[in-house]
């Protein structure tokens, strides 16, 4: 639930999404749900030579099992309210 | 549920810390910090440098924000070294990236980082 959350607080940012098949793609994040799956509008290929055929997509969902990462910038993150939530779900989920 | 499982099993004879007193940069104080499940090790790991050991011959060293039971993970700072066979030749490539969310199914192992890397 931490990293629903998390996802959450990132709607309408500008992220960057590298999917296991090495493809990476640019875009706002739209939404996200309880799988982590996510939706991007206005996408970009990073690597529009090596992936053509994403050329003309403009958005997109993403099956979250298909993530590698999502980079962010520092900006979009309070490091001290995520550290804090992340201690906070390790003692939760002892219960 | 999985954890209680790993709890029962390990009984008393494993890693065991059951009172502490941890106090975070906000001034929050955590009494009562157990380390009997595996994944509560990386507790202790917050806010230092780890490595991260991937699939794929992938690895990171960051400083670790977040982590979940899936091994979903935040990473500040992060460098990425991918190693690759070209032509029977090892070549590794690095990637830095200020903020990075790693996906739990990737990961295969998580540690301190030693000082020198």
């Amino acid at each position: 639930m931490l990293f629903f959350s998390f996802f959450k607080t990132l709607v309408d940012q500008e992220v960057v999404v590298e999917l296991k098949n090495d493809i990476e793609l640019k875009g706002t994040l739209k939404s996200v749900d309880q799988f982590l799956n996510l939706k991007l509008d206005n996408i970009s290929c990073t690597d529009q030579t090596k992936y053509p055929h994403l050329g003309s997509v403009r958005n997109i969902f993403i099956r979250g099992s298909t993530v590698r990462y999502v980079y962010l910038n520092k900006n979009m993150v309070d490091i001290n309210l995520l550290q804090d939530a992340a201690r906070r779900e390790a003692m939760t989920e002892k219960k | 549920m999985v954890n209680q499982c790993l709890m029962k099993k390990s009984g008393s004879k494993g890693f065991r810390i059951t009172t502490s007193i941890s106090c975070n940069k906000s001034g929050s104080l955590y009494l009562k910090m157990s380390l009997d499940a595996p994944l509560d090790l990386l507790k202790l790991n917050l806010d230092e440098k780890v490595y991260v050991k991937l699939r794929g011959a992938r690895e990171l060293t960051g400083t670790l924000q977040a982590f979940d039971s899936h091994c979903n993970i935040v990473l500040s700072d992060a460098v990425e070294s991918i190693y690759e066979l070209v032509d029977g030749e090892l070549k590794s490539t690095e990637k830095s990236s200020e903020m990075v969310f790693v996906r739990g199914d990737s990961v295969t192992l998580i540690t301190a980082a030693s000082d020198d890397e």
